[in-house]
């Protein structure tokens, strides 16, 4: 079902259309939420959010994605219970966070500890290894929050970048400092991982 | 010349294509000579691409919970 036809579905109150926008969207929603709140919260969350999409569904114009606007409303409503609870989430650009790889190299900048060989189909095989899927999911929990949702929305959900920077409220150069340093954590992390076996 | 950290700080924006010409070309060459560099971006490209396959859709499950919670509150404000 195109995008439009699947809005004019939803308009109608058809739940088959509604249902399948759910499965559909769900996963995106929850990444969006996700650096914004724990795991059970972000679930609550995106239920709520589909609540409001209920009837916002008939104010919805195309000049956005589905997929866009779904996750802002998601994010929205993150944002307001966050104000609720009075959590102030800081922005995660310090240095104490500064990327794994850094202290990789010379100070000359020459590679100290070169990367680690993955075994030649390692990677198509990546996420078929439990143990390693495992393993990224842990630590992409531990990254910051603000990592984690550009991420999430950027390589887990493949969103474009002037999206995710709407949607998160995050100028492009802050949201190109956040990606950078979660993708080098995810390499150090599965470089560890081909190299010892070990999480 | 480029620094090995310098090519690793701006593998992810070659793979993006958001590098301008000159810089694209200053990568390549030192990816020409350098194999741990070149093992680096290979193998993160790799990943990028290997990633998005983590989170696909949502499990019948979470559908599920989703649905339900939503007619119970529907059928709350009737
Ligand atoms: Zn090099």
């Amino acid at each position: 079902m195109s995008q439009a036809a699947l809005v004019d579905a939803m308009r109608a109150g058809d739940e088959a259309a509604f249902s399948q926008a759910v499965r559909c969207y769900t996963p995106s929603m929850l990444a969006a939420v996700w650096g914004l709140c724990d795991p059970a919260t972000a679930e609550d969350v995106v239920q709520e959010s589909w609540l409001r999409v209920i009837e916002a569904i008939h104010g919805f114009e195309a000049r956005a994605t589905l997929k866009t606007w779904l996750c802002s409303i998601a994010v929205n409503e993150a944002r307001q219970r966050l104000r609720k609870s009075r959590r102030e989430i800081p922005m995660d650009l310090d240095s104490a966070s500064a990327s794994p790889m850094e202290e990789r190299f010379t100070s000359g900048g020459a590679w100290l500890v070169p990367p680690t060989a993955w075994a030649e189909h390692a990677v198509e095989s990546l996420l078929e290894r439990d143990s390693l899927q495992q393993c990224l999911e842990k630590h992409i929990a531990a990254l910051s929050e603000d990592q984690r949702s550009v991420l999430a929305l950027r390589d887990i959900q493949q969103m474009p970048v002037e999206d995710i920077c709407n949607i998160l409220q995050l100028s492009h150069s802050n949201l190109r400092v956040l990606l950078h340093r979660a993708r080098h954590r995810i390499f150090a992390m599965v470089d560890h991982f081909m190299e010892t076996g070990e999480c | 010349m480029l620094t090995c950290r310098e090519v690793v700080n701006s593998a992810d924006h070659l793979i993006e294509r958001e590098l301008s010409r000159r810089q694209q070309l200053a990568m390549k060459v030192h990816l020409l000579m350098c194999r741990h560099c070149r093992r680096y971006v290979r193998q993160l490209r790799a990943l990028l691409q290997a990633i998005p396959f983590m989170h696909s859709k949502a499990s019948d499950s979470e559908v599920r919970d989703v649905m339900e919670h939503i007619q119970s509150h529907q059928s709350e404000s009737r």
